[in-house]
């Protein structure tokens, strides 16, 4: 308490009448002298509290009838709970104007800003020494957060009043006095909230300029009180804008309808009938994923065994390891069931069982073809296995062919003499014998109806999505109508409400013609009370029909 | 920045140039402020009307209005010229540690006692730079507690955070000045900002935390600023070492400094009593090893 005295009384000293009487004024109104070290203490936090809670009734009251009635609180501001031990203090108290920037005194400099003041004294050719610039930029520095500070406040406060006459403007026709006073005790407790932020971070800075003090060496230590000019803060502005932002997103949503918008959802409506056409269409069957797959799998591995042969030496197989996933791929298409035995596919077994064990199976048959093709096949028996397996690496060959017509009906032979071979050469060769056994009209196609099933799958898949598509679609386009319905009916309204707000007008403009014509005490005539009768049946017709379309909806 | 190099005789001139220019520019910020003042003496005013009336007429709101938009202009008038003021003190602060480099390298190398160092290090952290936006503007990498670019190098003679091996195997956040940058290797070369240390470290660009560039102005940039309770490394007071530390109040003006708990374990409550660490030996955290406090 006596350090706090001690200080005021320094600060009497020092400082003009007119910031003791502001620091007293706020004071009176915050703390009893019990509560002022703690205050001191805590950085003037509680204060601030407490007066904010002041300013919320006092905005109230202002809010209340805007007459005089609230004047008293701010008088009755308790100011002599200061005076018990202080009186040098207790200039008479000039009632605090409750708004208020935090303004910058130029007569204050030499004390806030003692280097920079120092400066200022200074003639020209003494100017700045290297010894002033810590200082100098501290005190500039201050400045300048101050200054940019009350750009921020003071543009926040153009934005609210510019915000205030906006929302004047669209309230005008509701409630055009709730928003009046509303507006205007927001911006005296935007004010009033201002300055008491302002004081509160002003405590601590003096506070911190006396700590600092001894640090900067040659400064003279400042004792620690308010400033004159403490700087605001920016919390301010976002409590400022978020009214203003609510009030933006919600505009689109309280905003009279028009003929556009009844465009927007007709080319909604369009685009999405288009839209869907489109994906209603089935498109074209392509080929299957299966054959495409294969047929680009046959490849890889073609040219894969040709680099394979060309080097050889190369002990390095470069895709071994694709080769394996190829494999593992090519076996879950099904084409080789029967990978378990790596021997050739059941095609190639029955071909080279009826190739091979021609004698035997099919001595009936032998005709002057047949015994063509087995001269050829004994040939071939000369160069070993592995002449065969270059035969039937290599299909659609004519000999290949013909081989397949001459065996006709032919037992199936397991093919365990086979050398084995890679799957995917299997595979492939496989698929190729079956298309030309198809071809020739040798074979059913047992394989490729299932492959038809699968892709019915995803067709009934397809069918099933488009009917979702179509309801959902259906439900969109009637809500999408009822909404211009809705928008159509609204715009009629709108039109009586304008033609309502019209009559009104001229009510209110014959009204006054009425009122001056009394005041000058002349009768009106008959067909001035003519038509000001007619504004008044008008006016009721416009309302019946509002009120009919209003009961309807 | 002023890359140039100067002798002493060319720096001095420059030097002076710009004292000369400060000199002008303060009293054309004194005429500033007192034009600007006489407008908001009006805005004063007119709130001392509003106040007695209860009530904000759409006159006193277009009044005010103007007001407003007055002062805003001067205050930008007064804002620009302070700024101008700022950049001379810059530019001089950039001389200076030019020629210190230059002296550096030149092998002349200052020796300062401990306590100098210690105030020297307080006081550099004092006139760092201020960081005071315009509306709206973000403040930039190495302000306060935004990060720097990820492409960033320091300068030589900036000062740094390094990652450096003790003598016991245990590594510490030092603080350091950037001697060089070798962009081939993309490795530091740093001092020991302690001078008893005589070690130049050489190191990657991992275990090297420029320390920021400017001050964030808790008035107007608050969110440049570490919030409450986020862990970083601070400087611990008379020392040259960062430590793992906890925010626990952040600065309120420019001037003022944050308050930090320390990790430590030779505390009841794992933490050091509250301590004050200026803006410019607070960072974010990088790396969970090497700061155990013992």
């Amino acid at each position: 308490m006596n350090n706090v005295l001690s200080g005021l009384k320094v600060l009497w000293r020092k400082i003009s009448w007119n910031s003791v009487e502001e620091d007293l004024a706020i004071m009176s109104r915050t703390v009893t002298p019990k509560q002022m070290p703690k205050m001191a203490a805590s950085k003037g936090k509680p204060a601030t509290k407490k007066n904010s809670g002041k300013v919320k009734e006092k905005s109230k009251c202002k809010s209340g009838n805007g007459s005089g009635s609230s004047s008293s609180t701010l008088g009755s501001s308790g100011i002599p709970s200061v005076g018990s031990g202080d009186s040098p203090l207790n200039p008479e108290p000039r009632e605090e104007v409750g708004l208020g920037f935090p303004l910058p005194k130029t007569t204050d400099t030499s004390r806030t800003l003692p280097r920079y003041y120092a400066v200022l004294n200074r003639s020209e050719e003494e100017g700045v020494l290297m010894d002033d610039l810590d200082q100098l930029q501290m005190d500039l520095e201050s400045l300048l957060s101050k200054v940019a500070v009350r750009q921020r406040l003071l543009q926040s406060e153009i934005l609210s009043i510019n915000n205030a006459d906006s929302s004047i403007d669209r309230g005008k026709a509701s409630s055009p006095g709730k928003k009046g006073r509303s507006r205007g005790s927001k911006l005296v407790e935007n004010l009033t909230k201002t300055r008491d932020v302002a004081r509160s971070s002003s405590s601590k800075h003096s506070k911190k300029l006396y700590r600092m003090a001894p640090l900067a060496g040659s400064v003279p230590v400042v004792p620690p009180d308010n400033d004159p000019k403490p700087p605001a803060p920016k919390v301010l502005l976002s409590k400022n804008s978020a009214p203003n932002r609510f009030w933006i997103s919600v505009e689109p949503y309280c905003s009279e309808v028009n003929q556009e918008h009844i465009k927007v959802l007709e080319d909604l409506i369009h685009h999405n009938e288009s839209s869907l056409q489109s994906l209603l269409e089935t498109p074209p069957l392509g080929e299957h994923y299966s054959v495409n797959w294969a047929l680009q799998e046959l490849v890889e591995a073609q040219e894969a065994a040709s680099m394979n042969k060309q080097r050889r030496k190369h002990a390095s197989l470069p895709s071994s390891q694709d080769a394996a996933n190829i494999l593992k791929r090519s076996s879950r298409f099904g084409f080789e069931k029967q990978s378990t035995t790596p021997g050739p596919g059941p095609f190639a077994n029955r071909l080279l069982a009826a190739l091979i064990q021609e004698n035997p199976v099919s001595p009936l048959h032998e005709s002057t073809e047949c015994n063509k093709v087995k001269v050829k096949i004994e040939n071939d028996d000369d160069d070993a296995s592995s002449a065969k397996r270059i035969k039937l690496e290599v299909p659609g060959e004519k000999p290949l062919k013909d081989k397949v017509r001459a065996t006709g009906p032919t037992k199936v032979v397991g093919g365990e003499n086979i050398v084995p071979y890679k799957p995917h050469v299997i595979a492939c060769f496989e698929r190729s014998l079956r298309l030309q056994l198809e071809a020739q009209g040798l074979l059913d196609t047992p394989e490729v109806k299932k492959e038809e099933e699968e892709e019915d799958g995803v067709l009934s898949e397809l069918h099933r999505c488009q009917e979702e598509l179509q309801v959902l679609a259906q439900e969109n386009e009637r809500q999408l109508h009822s909404m211009i319905k809705l928008l159509q009916e609204e715009m009629v309204r709108q039109d009586l409400r304008k033609k309502l707000k019209h009559q009104d007008s001229e009510i209110l403009e014959t009204y006054r013609k009425i009122v001056a014509a009394k005041q000058k005490r002349k009768p009106l005539s008959k067909s001035e009370r003519d038509a000001a009768w007619k504004t008044v049946r008008d006016r009721e017709v416009v309302v019946k029909n509002l009120d009919a379309l209003e009961r309807k909806w | 920045m002023n890359q140039m190099a100067y002798s002493a005789d060319q720096a001095a001139f420059q030097v002076q140039e710009r004292l000369k220019a400060l000199y002008r520019l303060v009293h054309d910020i004194h005429d500033e402020r007192q034009r600007s003042e006489l407008n908001l003496n009006s805005i004063e005013k007119a709130h001392e009307k509003i106040s007695a009336e209860e009530r904000v007429s759409p006159h006193n709101q277009q009044q005010l209005k103007t007001l407003y938009t007055a002062a805003v202009a001067d205050a930008e008038q007064e804002e620009d010229l302070i700024r101008k003021a700022l950049a001379k003190v810059n530019e001089i602060r950039a001389i200076r540690n030019e020629r210190r480099i230059q002296a550096r390298n030149a092998g002349n190398k200052e020796t300062i006692r401990r306590g100098a160092l210690m105030k020297m290090l307080q006081c550099s952290a004092q006139t760092l730079p201020l960081w005071v936006g315009k509306p709206g503007e973000k403040a930039p990498p190495l302000c306060g507690a935004i990060p720097m670019e990820a492409s960033y190098v320091a300068k030589p003679g900036d000062m740094v955070a390094a990652l450096v091996k003790g003598a016991e195997e245990e590594e510490n956040w030092i603080l350091a000045e950037v001697v060089s940058f070798n962009t081939t290797s993309g490795r530091y070369e740093v001092d020991d900002i302690d001078e008893e240390q005589k070690d130049r470290h050489v190191l990657s660009r991992r275990r090297v935390m420029p320390l920021p560039l400017m001050r964030a102005n808790p008035e107007t940039d608050h969110l440049a600023l570490f919030p409450k309770g986020s862990v970083v490394m601070a400087l611990y007071p008379q020392t040259t070492c960062f430590y793992k530390a906890l925010v626990n109040a952040l600065p309120s003006t420019a001037t003022e400094e944050y308050e930090v708990l320390f990790d430590d374990p030779s505390y009841a409550e794992g933490y050091s009593p509250p301590l004050p660490v200026a803006q410019r030996y607070v960072l974010a955290i990088r790396d969970r090893k090497g700061h155990g406090h013992s």
